[in-house]
Order: structure tokens, then C-alpha cells, then sequence
């Protein structure tokens, strides 16, 4: 629901980056708790970009799995977090991704 | 083209997060402790709320989140307690920057518990911080027992979860069990209080559990 204000904060974010520049391309990573539709944000990023002046890049929004540390010492990847750890079949664990935002990549045209 | 690694921001602060923490500063310093209270329409956030504040009415205040009307706010006040109203005007959830200006109408210098009532909703209230210490989820007994599995997004980051109506456990197929399960499996160390706002059972859990934590967020 709020794709086009996170949009805009990623847009903000790469500009402070590279101020005044085109951007040809950017892949966004979106954690699966961080309740932000991928193809949404994807078409939110293109015209934000354009409004704003980075160009016409070609944006690629991933859905990333969530990173799990468990207490039993595991650590992996699931698409289900309601499944127990695989090692221990425990559930004594904390999430270490899948609230975040992050822009993994970025490509400039030339200045 | 140049392909440019450091042209990559990596991972994102949102503008709202940024004002959440500002509001958060502002917060401790007053040692507030302060709930961020989620559920769905008709589960009962006002109603919890009511009876809550019949014990620490003098030292709270409310910031009510609806998208129309100001009938929470007027309920709340007629506990005793401070009350402000945001009307969304459509939105489906409170952020921080609508926080920050509701808070300018209270006064907050006896407050210990400050609680924003958020727009009924289990989705888009989840991933929205306000500055709150804690969120708590807000669920009712004949919504069903599976809403904790459909919504991890809000009970992974929920502190507590209060499972409202239990007054209707006779009358409704709802495995108290089930909801509390999927709830530590979400959030290991996430507090359950079985609760009913209309015979006030499990009242007295929840009200400890509220001044354990506001003693601790207390300036000493």
C-alpha cells in the first residue's frame, strides 16, 4: 500500500548518491515482511525516477527470501516462517532480514 | 554505462522512519512509554482501551487513528483520560509525521502511558513505524484463529498480542492454542494475554504487564 512513498524514498536515496546523474539501471531487494507488493513498487520506481529527472532506468524489484538465525546455532533462507528451524525443529530464533528495503545495485549512464 | 557499486544506496531509511525517531526522542525523554495498538475494524482496540483506562485514566493520554469520524477520541475522553483524534481522510494507516502533529494538542507532562489507536487494519500499520516502544496486536475471537498465520508481517513484530472476546469461546470454533502457537512461532518472546474487554477477564495480566513497562521507561 505505500509503494509509491517508499518510491520516492529510493529515489532520494540514489540521487544523494550520484547527484545530477541518469540512472540506466537499479535492482531493489524487498524483504517478504516488509509489506511492499514488488511489481507496484517496480512501476512506483520508473515513474518517480522519470518525475524526479534520474532518467528512464530499467528497474528490477527482487522478492528476498528471510534470513533466519536460529538459537540452536542454524542459520538459513525460507520463504515460510511459520516452519519450524530445519536443524532443530525449534522455533527459538530471531529474523535477521526481510524488513528491509535495500537498492543492491545501481548502473549510471555516462556523465 | 558504468556499472558503479558505490553508486548503490544499499538499504533504505524511509522519510517515515527518519520522523519515528525523532518522535521516539521525544518520547523517551519524557518517559513515556508508548503503544502502538493494531487490529482489525471491530476487534475491539477502543473497547480495550476503555477498560484499560479505567485503572490509569490520569496518567495516560490517547492519540485515536480513524479515517472518518471523531467517535473514538469522544468514547476515550469520557474515561478521564486525554484524547486527540486523526481523521486519515481515506488513509489506511497512522504514520509518524501524523503522530507528531496529533501529539502538539496533549499535554504530556503527568502522562506515563501514551497509546495511538491505529486505523483498523492488520496489514499496512505493521511495516509503518511511529516511534512507539512497542506495537501491539490487537485480535478477536470471532475473527478465527488463523489470522496470526496470514498476517506474520504484523505479529513478527507485534510485542504483545492480546486475544480479545474470549467471553465468546463457547459460541465460536477458535482454538486459543492455534493463535497463541502461531504466535510464538513468529515471535518467540512475543507476551499472549487471553482477554474480554466485557467481563474484564485477563485485565489485571495485561495492566501489570502495562506498568512493569512503564516503570522501566521512567527517567531515573
Amino acid at each position: 500500500m505505500h509503494e509509491l512513498g517508499m518510491a520516492r524514498d529510493i529515489c532520494r536515496a540514489v540521487a544523494e548518491k550520484s547527484p545530477g546523474r541518469r540512472v540506466a539501471s537499479m535492482t531493489v531487494e524487498v524483504g517478504a515482511l516488509a509489506g511492499i507488493a514488488a511489481d507496484a513498487l517496480e512501476f512506483c520506481i520508473s515513474e518517480v525516477a522519470r518525475e524526479e529527472g534520474l532518467g528512464d532506468p530499467e528497474v528490477t524489484v527482487k522478492p528476498t527470501a528471510t534470513r533466519v538465525k536460529c538459537s540452536c546455532g542454524a542459520e538459513y533462507s525460507t520463504e515460510d516462517i511459520l516452519q519450524p528451524c530445519p536443524s532443530c525443529g525449534g522455533y527459538q530464533r530471531e529474523f535477521l532480514s526481510g524488513m528491509d528495503i535495500v537498492v543492491s545495485a545501481v548502473e549510471l549512464e555516462n556523465a | 554505462m558504468t556499472a558503479d557499486s558505490s553508486a548503490a544506496p544499499g538499504k533504505v531509511v524511509s522519510k517515515n522512519a527518519q520522523i519515528a525517531e525523532e518522535n521516539r526522542r521525544f518520547f523517551r525523554g519524557k518517559g513515556l512509554f508508548v503503544l502502538n495498538l493494531i487490529g482489525s475494524p471491530g476487534c475491539g482496540k477502543t473497547s480495550l482501551l476503555e477498560k484499560t483506562l479505567e485503572r490509569v485514566a490520569p496518567r495516560a493520554a490517547v492519540v485515536e487513528g480513524d479515517i472518518k469520524t471523531t467517535l473514538d477520541a469522544d468514547r476515550i475522553r469520557r474515561t478521564g483520560a486525554q484524547a486527540t483524534q486523526i481523521e486519515t481522510g481515506g488513509a489506511c494507516h497512522l504514520d509518524a509525521a501524523m503522530v507528531a502533529r496529533a501529539i502538539q494538542g496533549l499535554n504530556l507532562d503527568a502522562v506515563e502511558f501514551l497509546f495511538i489507536e491505529n486505523v483498523g487494519n492488520l496489514v499496512c500499520p505493521s511495516s509503518v513505524d511511529l516511534g512507539e516502544d512497542m506495537k501491539v496486536a490487537i485480535i478477536s475471537v470471532p475473527e478465527g484463529d488463523e489470522k496470526p498465520a496470514k498476517y506474520p508481517a504484523l505479529f513478527v513484530r507485534a510485542s504483545a498480542v492480546v486475544i480479545n472476546k474470549i467471553d465468546l469461546l463457547p459460541y465460536v470454533d477458535y482454538s486459543v492454542a492455534r493463535a497463541a502457537g502461531d504466535c510464538r512461532k513468529l515471535n518467540p518472546n512475543v507476551e499472549v494475554f487471553e482477554l474480554s474487554s466485557k467481563t474484564g477477564a485477563g485485565v489485571d495480566a495485561w495492566v501489570s504487564f502495562l506498568e512493569r513497562h512503564a516503570l522501566s521507561a521512567r527517567p531515573r
